[in-house]
């Protein structure tokens, strides 16, 4: 038995306004479908509006989730900070929920908007999902950086722009494939939920080691 | 998935592991897990073995891997973990022996890039994301060092011990 093992923990990291909170609240729902009870933390540089915005979503609208499910932390400083310098602030809400809901199966974490060289500490989440959206033209993932090549999922969004901004998808697919070797990425739309399921697949298989969630009855109160 | 949570030892540290190692290695029952430096602090990975075995490691909080670690030691199956090797940069400091100003600038501009480093010998080595870094290097060091003598190569890293703190 897996005994005192800590919940799984998934970071997610992007540039501003790429869909990293949109994504959360497509990918929520899938896994709670499914049976899997999560725990979100956001990060936001200074508000807590991201928080507040899926505490709206997730717990007002669509009642997947309870409000205090959803934390928010306003860092102070570069987003990065709080995610992979000093992670502490990060450690120390996670080490509380560990302790309230130790049956949890996945917290949730996202960064603030940053820079392409977004990465989480390894001791703060055990996978890394980087989000980017078409709209910024089909170079970005060529030009590379640590969280397009480095992630283990790069997300790529909006794909319903492409036609608006003289993207070609094609062609970010290419240099995906190229620049990320084996490493997984998928194309969504989070506004439609188009592509979506495969991102939750991807932590189903990934970090949730294809677990089956625990079942009501035997969870730990 | 072959659910692992913890460590048996590491095989150059522990001279029964080598050899069974090497034992294991001769009977081809011997697998790799290849894991990326930045991957190796981690307590949760899910990956395949070079022989397709699908390996779901979580470990304590605050263990880590390392190169060699065995994970798997039984009579059919040895499977030790294989950092994969990186581009690092190497750079001769041999004329800075005796220039403890120039030691420091050097240390400045790559502690500015945060990067983890190495030294062994005369050599100090540390990674790089790509071979273009090396030019940036050779300008930002011409003040400092005579004839720079920048190499650059794949190998395995490992960072001097406490010294990795991040890096991008």
């Amino acid at each position: 038995m897996l005994k005192n093992k800590k919940i799984a923990k998934v970071g997610i990291g992007g540039p501003v306004g790429s869909g990293k909170t949109r994504l959360i609240e497509r990918i929520v729902p899938i896994l709670i479908k499914r049976g899997y009870r999560c725990c979100i933390i956001s990060n936001d540089v200074i508000s807590k509006e991201d928080a507040e915005r899926m505490q709206r979503t997730l717990s007002t609208e669509l009642k997947v989730m309870p409000e205090n499910m959803i934390i928010g932390i306003a860092t102070g400083g570069c987003p990065h900070t709080a995610i992979r310098e000093d992670p502490t602030i990060n450690l120390a809400v996670i080490e509380e929920i560990e302790k309230k809901d130790p049956s949890l199966d996945l917290i949730i974490i996202e960064s603030g908007g940053d820079n392409v060289m977004t990465t989480f500490s390894p001791a703060l989440a055990d996978y890394f999902i980087y989000i980017i959206d078409v709209a910024g033209g089909d170079k970005y993932p060529r030009k590379g950086g640590l969280g397009i090549e480095s992630s283990d999922l790069l997300v790529i969004n909006k794909i319903d722009l492409a036609a608006h901004v003289g993207a070609d998808l094609a062609i970010m697919e290419r240099d995906a494939k190229k620049i990320r070797a084996e490493k997984s990425y998928v194309f969504v739309n989070c506004q439609t939920g188009e592509g979506v399921e495969r991102v939750a697949e991807n932590i189903i298989k990934s970090v949730l080691f294809d677990k089956k969630p625990i079942a009501k009855k035997d969870r730990i109160r | 998935m072959l659910t692992i949570t913890s460590i048996i030892g590491n095989i150059f540290d522990d001279k029964k592991l080598m050899t069974k190692f090497k034992q294991m290695e001769s009977r081809k029952r011997c697998q790799r897990l290849k894991i990326p430096r930045l991957e190796l602090e981690r307590s949760r990975i899910r990956k395949k073995t070079d022989l397709g075995t699908d390996i779901g490691l979580i470990l304590d909080s605050g263990t880590r891997l390392y190169h060699g670690d065995v994970i798997v030691s039984n009579l059919k199956k040895f499977i030790i973990i294989e950092q994969l090797p990186e581009k690092v940069i190497s750079i001769r400091i041999r004329q800075l022996k005796k220039n403890p100003n120039g030691l420091v600038i050097l240390g400045h501009i790559i502690g500015n890039r945060h990067k983890p480093i190495v030294i062994t010998g005369d050599i100090l080595y540390f990674p790089v994301q790509a071979y273009s870094e090396v030019e940036i290097f050779k300008k930002l060091l011409v003040g400092v060092m005579n004839n720079v003598e920048i190499e650059v190569g794949e190998q395995i890293f490992q960072p001097q011990h406490g010294m990795y703190m991040h890096e991008h």
